[in-house]
């Protein structure tokens, strides 16, 4: 019995170790991907530029006067530009990091063959 | 409440071999395989626990590897002295020293650490979600799957479902070690005892048992003394027996119609009971049924939910805005109405808002009427149901944002009373109303609430603002549906100012009722683990259930569940005190608060009052002289009540006392308050002689519309436990009677302004001479005592009481006239007393037997009964005493000896 289990853990101990590569860029992958986009939804939930974009003609703070709803309008047109950017400045990092996660262990094992072959 | 049991479901056949010993137990439910996919072979098992270890193994090792390897490298470039060249590209990658492997390396034990850490945690499954549309085939659709191959056939890829991917890690390892505690002990089949004893092993069970009272190691030592060893099965492989597949398939169940994510502890300890009598036997010896068993995982359930929302909440909370924004800054800012007000939304998002709990479907009501365009609600509700808990409950979910549409991405405003009055006169509160109302009808994101809107409408309500009557101007901004109000009310406040007025038409109703036991209970076990913090005391299960039980049986004023809140948070602090922290607040302890609260003796039957209840008479007695029936018949009544074998919705008991003058009719009340009720002051005594025209009802229940001027119903609504004595009862008018017959027979009366005064906690006692003479006749023309009651009740006392009142009664005792020797032990009884006050003085007081015969000579009539006695004793012992007092003859420690003529000797000391 004891032998038994001793003798599969070796051998899932080796698997693990086999499979570390192969879950990378199969199951991990899935995973990374899954989590940044929970990510760019929270992004976007905070921001929401789609909001301002429904409301763009809408006066701000109820100023419904012509100089108020011009102002809106400006502010709102502002506001939508910056909520825009911090949107895809914060997509952006997400790509970086996916491709951080795609091109790492490729990257590790080029730079191992590289200091081996420069010797 | 009796244990429930389960159909069975119709499982497949079980599959013993090893060769499916990840699919040897499955059932087709809702056109849906589900199966059990997790192996539980020994060796399986076994292999499952070290993964664990290996796991951790490799975590470990990664970090040391990451963390070694970095540290060597950073040690050696230093040593080196090559720390400049880090920045150079030349170092990296020009000509690159071998040194340079070992920073490629930590990484990767880095990348494996994280590879490791991700794939370690299965994915989550979770339970099926809940399907309102299917029905439950678990009887009848039997035929859809007979054999294995025929379900492996049918239902492929998504229409199976491993049941074993929705258990949580804790009830995963109850199963393992019910199958390996099985092994252990060479068992034929895992049985539902070896899932009992596992269950107990796991924590959140063994706190459900704590909570019960019982300690999970004592249940688990009385199992397994059940256990056969068995050495010789040891090394054989142990199926599951039918009842554990059903018990698995069964919690799946649960957990599904419970809509819950997971399949937990608690749901294999729910089936694991309805699945084995034995098992419900043994709960039932612990004192433990469905209803108790229920309400303690629920507790369990609220904790985890509790906890859950709390996380969910504060993630919704953070994209709050703080100062009363919404999110497209469309609204205005109401800086006059935020001077006269508090926002709700903005309390709930930092917190400061406590959890609402069993309160759905009022919810949902509310929201209902919302989305069907009706512009306010009213909660109308006594004091103390939990009015503003679900207001509370309203702002929580419009920070989650789960709420409709039209209420969604606002602000929930509670207007102050106090502040709106402040400072100015009833037109500037008005006006300051009107311009609050503006103010919310431009700002457009408000939700304007009023708690107590009777409060500012119509005059000389309950805690009402005299001559302040907003209706029309509330109802013209309301009707105008400019904004939505939510507001509360209590039943009373709603009918005499709301349901007729302007205001009415456009509030939509909503009935807040107190709520139930099981509800109480649960709000009890949201709010506990507060209490439970502050105090550092734990609640049994019992204890919060008294503190319900008990408040909504004697606190009669108040509403459940802010009664059995008070009642259990003083609890927690008297156990706090008296037995010291980490100490466990039992049944017993609320018992004992509800009874100094009330004075009425709700703990359990001690030996000691057993005792005394058993032999009451004789207590009795001691006060009461003669008349043996009716002592009995009382402390018979007394033991009724005490032992809680007497109708609930009557008085405890109605007596009606006959008898001459002076008999002890009235001593014999006395007693009984002081024995069951705890002090004479307990004893409500109304002079029926003052009711004798019909104007009597009024002062006994109140003038119509004025609170709290019925002498009977205050006195009975402020002392709910104590004894009514009617003096005279026949003096009293014949529609003054009428009024009783509905207290005798319902334990209720309503008094003048329509509240319900509770009369089932009371010992009612009506005294009566009426046709004493006539007993008196009978008794010395030696007729039987049970004779002359049946004639007295079936004539003589018809001129007095109608039949339908005579009825009502338990018992018509008929006090016989005292005799020579009753008189005697009376004397003896009034002597006493008198002998207290010397003593109390440093002298001692001995009464001879002469002296009582004396006195009795004197004192003796058997019309006028034991007054004679009194003034007897009066007239010859207390004259005399006062003037050997005054005359200054007596010192301390003489002693005073009442002998021959009622005569008083002193001898010095």
């Amino acid at each position: 019995m004891f032998f038994l289990v001793f003798q599969r853990i070796i051998f899932q101990f080796l698997l693990d170790i086999l499979y570390f590569p192969l879950w990378w860029y199969s199951g991990g992958l899935r995973r990374v991907v899954i989590g940044l986009y929970h990510l760019l939804q929270d992004a976007n939930a905070t921001l929401a530029p789609g909001l301002w974009v429904r409301h763009v003609f809408t006066p701000m703070y109820g100023q419904t006067d012509i100089q108020g709803r011009l102002m809106s309008f400006f502010m709102r047109v502002v506001n939508i530009i910056g909520r825009f950017f911090a949107l895809v400045f914060s997509l952006s990092m997400l790509v970086v990091l996916l491709v951080l996660w795609l091109v790492l262990p490729i990257g590790i094992v080029f730079m191992i063959v590289h200091v081996f072959l420069t010797q | 409440m009796e244990f429930q049991s389960q159909t069975p479901l119709p499982l497949l056949p079980y599959r013993g071999q090893d060769t499916h010993r990840r699919m040897s137990v499955g059932v087709v439910l809702r056109n849906t395989l589900l199966f059990w996919g997790m192996s539980l072979t020994r060796g399986d098992i076994a292999f499952r626990r070290v993964r664990i270890w290996l796991e951790r193994f490799e975590l470990l090792g990664s970090v040391f590897f990451g963390v070694g390897l970095m540290s060597f490298f950073v040690w050696e470039i230093y040593d080196q002295e090559r720390m400049a060249d880090l920045l150079t590209f030349e170092f990296w990658w020009g000509s690159p020293a071998l040194l340079t492997l070992l920073v490629w390396f930590s990484l990767t034990s880095w990348c494996f650490l994280l590879y490791r850490n991700i794939a370690r945690k299965k994915e989550i499954h979770v339970v099926e979600q809940y399907d309102d549309t299917v029905l439950q085939n678990k009887e009848g659709m039997v035929g859809t799957a007979d054999s294995w191959e025929q379900a492996l056939a049918t239902y492929k890829r998504k229409k199976r479902k491993d049941i074993a991917r929705v258990a949580t890690p804790d009830a995963l390892r109850v199963i393992e070690n019910a199958v390996l505690l099985a092994h252990r002990y060479g068992a034929e089949s895992v049985s539902a005892w070896h899932v009992f004893y596992a269950l107990l092993g796991s924590d959140s069970v063994a706190s459900v048992f704590v909570r019960l009272g019982l300690p999970p190691k004592k249940i688990q030592a009385k199992i397994a003394g059940n256990f056969q060893k068995n050495a010789h099965r040891k090394a054989q492989a142990v199926p599951l027996s039918d009842d554990v597949q059903q018990i698995i398939f069964q919690a799946y169940e649960y957990a599904y119609e419970a809509k819950q994510e997971y399949l937990h502890v608690t749901e294999l300890l729910s089936a694991l009971v309805r699945q084995s009598v034995a098992i419900q036997e043994l709960l039932y010896d612990l004192h433990v049924d469905e209803s108790k068993l229920r309400n303690v995982i629920e507790w369990l359930r609220i904790r985890e939910r509790l906890q859950k929302q709390h996380r969910a909440f504060q993630k919704a909370a953070s994209r709050r805005s703080k100062y009363g924004l919404d999110k497209a800054m469309t609204a205005v800012a109401t800086p006059f109405l935020n001077s006269f007000s508090q926002d709700l939304t903005l309390a709930a998002k930092f917190g400061r808002l406590e959890a609402c709990v069993a309160r759905e479907k009022e919810i949902d009501e509310i929201f209902r009427i919302i989305e069907g365009g009706r512009q306010s609600v009213v909660l109308v509700g006594d004091r103390g149901v939990g009015k503003m808990s679900i207001i509370a409950g309203i702002a929580a979910r419009m920070v989650e944002e789960n709420v409709p549409a039209r209420i969604r991405d606002k602000r929930l405003v509670q207007l102050s009373t106090s502040a709106l009055l402040a400072g100015t006169t009833l037109t500037g509160a008005q006006e300051r109303l009107i311009n609050i109302m503006n103010e919310v009808a431009r700002a457009g994101n408000i939700i304007f609430l009023i708690d107590g809107i009777d409060d500012l409408v119509g005059s000389g309500g309950q805690g009402a603002v005299q001559g302040l009557d907003v209706s029309e101007t509330l109802a013209e901004f309301l009707g105008a549906g400019q904004f939505l109000t939510l507001s509360t009310t209590t039943v009373t406040g709603y009918n005499q100012f709301i349901v007729n007025s302007a205001l009415g038409q456009v509030l939509a109703r909503v009935d807040v009722d107190e709520m139930s036991t099981d509800q109480a209970i649960q709000v009890l076990e949201s709010k506990v683990g507060m209490v439970e913090y502050k105090q550092q005391v734990f609640f049994s299960y019992d204890a919060l259930e008294q503190a319900v039980v008990l408040s909504k049986k004697f606190l009669h004023d108040q509403n459940l569940p802010e009664s059995a809140l008070a009642i259990m948070t003083e609890s927690a602090s008297f156990v706090h005190t008296t037995k010291g922290i980490n100490t466990l607040v039992a049944g017993e302890d609320v018992a004992s608060i509800v009874a100094q609260k009330t004075g009425i003796p709700t703990t359990s039957i001690t030996d000691d009052e057993s005792t005394k209840l058993m032999k009451l008479e004789e207590d009795m007695h001691k006060q009461v002289i003669g008349q043996d029936e009716a002592v009995s018949l009382v402390a018979n009544a007394l033991r009724r009540a005490r032992a809680e074998v007497r109708s609930q919705k009557r008085p405890i008991a109605n007596f009606l006392f006959l008898g001459p003058t002076g008999v002890g009719k009235t001593e014999l009340a006395k007693t009984i308050a002081r024995t069951y009720f705890g002090g004479e002051d307990r004893m409500i005594r109304i002079d029926m002689s003052e009711y004798q025209d019909k104007s009597g009802i009024y002062r006994l229940i109140g003038q119509p519309g004025q609170q709290g001027t019925g002498i009977l119903t205050e006195a009975v609504r402020q002392n709910p436990f104590s004894l009514l004595l009617l003096d005279e009862m026949e003096k009293a008018d014949p529609d003054v009677l009428n009024l009783f017959l509905q207290v005798f027979d319902d334990g209720r009366l309503t008094d003048s302004v329509g509240r319900v005064i509770d009369f089932t906690n009371t010992i009612i006692i009506a005294t009566s001479n009426a046709g004493t003479a006539f007993v008196q006749q009978q008794i010395v023309a030696g007729v039987p005592l049970e004779d002359i009651r049946q004639t007295l009740i079936h004539g003589e006392l018809k001129q007095y009481y109608r039949p339908e009142f005579l009825n009502r009664f338990d018992g018509i005792v008929l006090f016989r006239s005292l005799t020579r020797d009753e008189t005697k032990q009376i004397a003896g009884l009034m002597l006493g007393r008198v002998k207290k006050d010397i003593e109390a003085k440093g002298m001692s007081f001995i009464v001879e037997e002469a002296a009582l015969e004396a006195l009795a000579e004197i004192g003796y009539d058997p019309e006028f009964g034991a007054r004679p006695m009194r003034r007897a004793i009066q007239d010859k012992v207390e004259n005399q005493l006062a003037e050997l007092i005054l005359s200054n003859t007596l010192h301390r420690r003489d002693r005073l000896i009442l002998g021959e003529g009622a005569m008083i000797r002193v001898e010095s000391a």
